[in-house]
């Protein structure tokens, strides 16, 4: 140790001109505000700015130049016997020359920015959300990375050893390496994960340099050809080590199944509550979400491309439960392979198909799931899915916006469209012949000024619009029939419309006192039933989770949040409430479409599965199963 | 069981890619000794003393120095070594005083002292840079360092290189007056063949890596000798040429009315079995200066790689 200091000491006194240089500019941005020009400029930010900048752009200069010179010209012109003709170990000569230099460079750094300090004190190293490592390690870890570059660079280019290869390849390893991990923590959109392992990438950079470095001084001493092929062999066998540690990091990272799910969040439910698609995190895999087609009734799933956006990329469905689709991975909007499962085998895989599909493309499949549509570009494509085999395209006119397709029966799809009549909008409906090839147009509702929204019931029979003006701020809700667009009457009961299983509709509105007001009517308007449920502050209606049961949340105890939430099943027809589960909760990521199919406005109605489907105080996915009332695990949840 | 010797090289290779720069050397020196290792420009000797530092690791052999091994052990024997390199490796922008400073803390046994005293009799200014020094004063210094070290081998890498004849002769009456003073044994290098010839008792000479010549100088001074002879025309050259071999003869030409050989094996022995065979008539026999035995040995041969 004392070796070392002095070998520090030495260099350090050696290089003293520098600390004059530091002064010296320090002094010139002192007196940077009273040059033309610049005098129009607050002094005070004139020379904060121009010492922060100095003092950075002048230590990663020095870092580079003394990286290239300090070993380099004592190797290249046999000064570095010197050090070796003394009871010195290699290792002091390198440790004491290196933290030689970045003390130099550190104190320049620190001279240059005494202008900075003066004004504006300690906030040159502060942002607004507090202390800005980033600037920080820029100061002190950038110089020492360059001057460490720099010496190595210099070491083989001086010695121009075969060991030149064993760089060059290196160095084509580890950039491979590192874009390999790094692009993948893109792709899954996880930038904490992302940042973690490129700062790893950079210790390990920096620990191989400093190694290579020290072995190349310490094992080939005045020898340059034998420094350079002991700094190649230690730089790249210890970068091989830590690479092999980041990348199996990385990898334990990105890899985990839902056991290991610790929070899940569920984006999309079959309609029949069998699978859902859900996103998970791990203990220790920092924001790593990864996504996957869980069964909720047997212990099987199904990887899932990694999550980004789930509203483009989500799972769809077959009604009856029996298929699901997604799209397979790809990278931003580019065209990328279909992929489907058969839910209904006992032992379900995915299967790619020849079938590529953009970001913005919407996929329906039949009931059935033997036919798929896909609406894209203006095109809808029908699909023998098994066979994968185009049955027909056809090309919806232009005038059609925001187009949403449901399949009736595999021959037989029903079009919803919005269309601009002058400066008002209509909703259009069609049928799409699929034997035939043609657009059949069934109907249109009155136009409104602007259509805010509208939902369709699971019979497709009729459908709700919510119209809205802009100058009187009026919102009108109307019911329509959804196969001619007829009115059939306004809606003028109070609260929230939604359809019910068997077609009635059902208005929710939540007052501040904690009651809901539940009003369940017929399509036709008569024979209104009401009911006041008085549970609590926070009360919330949330769906129809079984025939004529919905689900109301309520904190169990408003004195006591602590207590956390109550989930209770509301009969509409008898007005009994009957208890599910405490610190419960719902977890959909977005609308739950019984279709699975994204048009922005168009709202079918909502799955009753989806309801079923509650994270509990462990964080993990349960299902409520109305048949014995018990609350099943399904994955997650895991400490 | 024998004293370790202070330097012992063992089957010494260095090769720099197809060029043998040293090829199997083999010496020892032993304590209190002053041994010059000779050798023209490329022969090796350079390599020789970083192989011995361990400066530099040698393709194959070993070599010892104050009973550590050179590469092993170089930071521990360096502890009572003093070297001064063929081009003086002082930091060029410091000074005599401010270097002191830094060996006085990493070398064990520094005598500053010494190291003042000497830089005042030499007249090497202490706060001028050392680049700016003369090179006669730059080595001067780095014998002041060499020499404050307390060592007890001084290793002297051509150290009159460069030096006018006076700075030659005051480097060596300085390290003559060391030698007197502490026995220091002494390892060196040098083209100075006739500075050498004052203070050496053993010299190798190398040859292409390889070592011609090791021994003590005054045998070899003994066996090394150039006779002057006039011969009769009835004295066959075969007769002649038969009788030297009994010397060794390394090589014959003409004098001034006479003929001369050197030879390398002169014995008393071997001198009458060549007077037996060839009867000429001895005019004179030289003893030859270490120079002349070192052209002798290597005039001829092509230079190496040093």
């Amino acid at each position: 140790m004392n070796a070392t200091i002095a070998v520090m000491t030495r260099d350090v006194m050696a290089r003293r001109e520098l600390l004059l240089l530091a002064v010296a500019v320090a002094i010139m941005i002192s007196f940077l505000p009273y040059l033309p020009n610049i005098e129009t400029y607050e002094a005070t930010d004139v020379r904060t700015v121009a010492s922060s900048v100095s003092a950075l752009a002048l230590g990663c200069m020095l870092g580079l130049v003394l990286g290239a010179t300090v070993f380099g010209n004592d190797l290249s012109e046999g000064r570095l016997g010197f050090y070796f003709a003394r009871p010195l170990s290699g290792l002091a000569v390198w440790w004491g020359r290196v933290l030689a230099v970045m003390a130099l460079v550190w104190i320049v750094e620190i001279i240059v920015l005494a202008p900075a300090l003066y004004h504006v004190g300690i906030d040159v190293f502060t942002s607004p959300d507090g202390v800005d490592w980033l600037t920080i390690l820029g100061y002190v870890i950038a110089p020492l990375l360059l001057f460490l570059l720099a010496h190595t660079v210099s070491i083989l280019v001086r010695a121009g050893t075969p060991w030149l290869f064993l760089d060059l390849g290196g160095a084509i390893v580890v950039a491979v390496f590192a874009w390999l991990n790094l692009r993948s923590l893109f792709e899954i959109g996880a930038p904490i994960a992302l940042w973690v392992v490129a700062s790893a990438f950079m210790a390990a950079l920096l620990i191989s340099l400093l190694i290579g470095g020290a072995m190349g001084v310490a094992s080939g001493r005045v020898d340059l050809r034998r420094a350079h092929s002991a700094q190649s062999l230690a730089l790249w066998s210890t970068m091989a080590i830590c690479i092999a540690a980041i990348t199996v990091y990385s990898g334990w990272l990105r890899n985990f199944g839902p056991r290991d799910f610790n929070d899940v969040d569920v984006i999309t439910v079959a309609p029949d509550g069998g699978w859902v698609e859900a996103v998970g995190r791990a203990k220790g895999r920092l924001d790593v979400k990864r996504r996957y087609l869980i069964s909720t009734t047997a212990n099987r799933w199904l990887p899932l491309p990694p999550y980004r956006q789930a509203l483009e990329r989500s799972a769809v469905y077959s009604l009856d439960g029996s298929t699901a689709m997604w799209r397979g991975r790809g990278p931003g909007d580019e065209p990328r392979t279909l992929w489907w499962a058969d839910l209904g085998r006992p032992d379900p895989m995915a299967r790619s198909t020849r079938l590529l599909v953009s970001g913005q493309a919407a996929l329906t499949l039949s009931v059935d799931g033997s036919r798929l549509a896909i609406l894209e570009e203006g095109t809808v494509s029908i699909y023998e899915l098994g066979e994968e085999r185009l049955v027909k395209a056809i090309r919806l006119p232009e005038v059609l916006r925001r187009v949403g397709v449901v399949f009736i029966d595999p021959n037989t799809l029903r079009l919803f469209a919005r269309i601009d009549v002058d400066d008002a909008q209509s909703v259009l409906i069609a049928e799409v012949d699929v034997a035939a090839g043609e657009l059949v147009r069934t109907g249109a509702i009155p136009a409104f000024e602007e259509i805010a929204w509208f939902a369709v019931d699971a019979a497709l029979q009729h459908m709700i619009v919510s119209s809205s003006s802009a100058v009187d701020l009026v919102s009108t809700k109307a019911l329509f029939d959804a196969v001619d667009g007829s009115l059939i009457r306004y809606l003028d009961t109070a609260g929230f419309p939604m359809f019910l299983q068997d077609g009635r509709l059902m208005f929710t509105s939540e007052t501040d006192d904690g009651s809901i007001t539940i009003t369940v009517e017929p399509v036709e308007g008569d024979g209104q039933i009401v009911h006041t449920v008085r549970a609590a502050e926070g009360s919330r209606v949330l769906g129809e989770a079984v025939p004529n049961g919905i689900i109301v949340s309520h904190l169990v105890d408003p004195s006591d949040r602590t207590q956390g939430i109550r989930i209770v099943l509301f009969d509409i027809d008898t007005g009994e409430m009957r208890n599910i589960g405490s610190h419960l909760r719902s977890r959909l990521r977005w609308f739950p479409w019984q279709y699975g199919v994204n048009m922005g406005f168009f709202w079918p109605c909502y799955q009753p599965a989806v309801f079923r489907l509650f994270i509990d105080q462990s964080g993990a996915l349960v299902r409520w199963d109305p048949e014995t009332g018990d609350l099943v695990h399904v994955v997650g949840g895991k400490d | 069981m024998g004293v370790e010797p202070v330097v012992k090289l063992e089957g010494l290779t260095v090769r720099y890619g197809k060029l043998t720069a040293v090829a199997d050397l083999s010496l020892e020196v032993p304590k209190g000794a002053v041994y010059a290792l000779l050798g023209r420009n490329g022969s090796g000797k350079s390599s020789t003393v970083r192989c011995l530092l361990g400066q530099q690791h040698p393709t194959s052999g070993r070599t010892r120095i104050l009973g550590f091994d050179s590469w092993k052990g170089r930071r521990r024997a360096m502890e009572r070594v003093g070297v001064v390199p063929e081009n003086p490796d002082v930091p060029p922008e410091t000074t005599a005083d401010r270097i002191e400073r830094f060996l006085a803390h990493v070398t064990p046994f520094w005598r500053s002292a010494d190291y003042f005293d000497r830089l005042e009799s030499l007249g090497v200014p202490r706060k001028q840079r050392f680049a700016r020094l003369s090179k006669g004063q730059q080595r001067q210094l780095a014998l002041a360092i060499a020499l404050a070290g307390s060592p007890r081998l001084l290793v002297l890498d051509d150290p009159t290189l460069g030096l006018d004849a006076v700075a030659r002769r005051k480097l060596y009456e300085e390290l003559i007056g060391e030698l007197a003073d502490r026995g220091t044994t002494v390892f060196l290098t040098t083209h100075d063949l006739a500075g050498v010839e004052r203070i050496a008792d053993r010299v190798g000479v190398i040859q292409g890596g390889s070592l011609l010549v090791n021994e003590k100088l005054d045998v070899l001074k003994a066996r090394y000798c150039r006779l002057v002879w006039t011969a009769n025309d009835n004295i066959s050259r075969a007769r002649i040429e038969a009788g030297l071999r009994h010397l060794g003869v390394v090589g014959t030409g003409p004098a001034t009315g006479a003929n001369e050989a050197v030879v390398e094996k002169f014995s008393e022995f071997g001198f009458d079995r060549f007077r037996q065979e060839a009867p000429v008539e001895v005019m004179r026999i030289d003893s030859l200066s270490l120079e002349e035995i070192f052209i002798a040995l290597c005039g001829a041969e092509p230079g190496g790689r040093s």
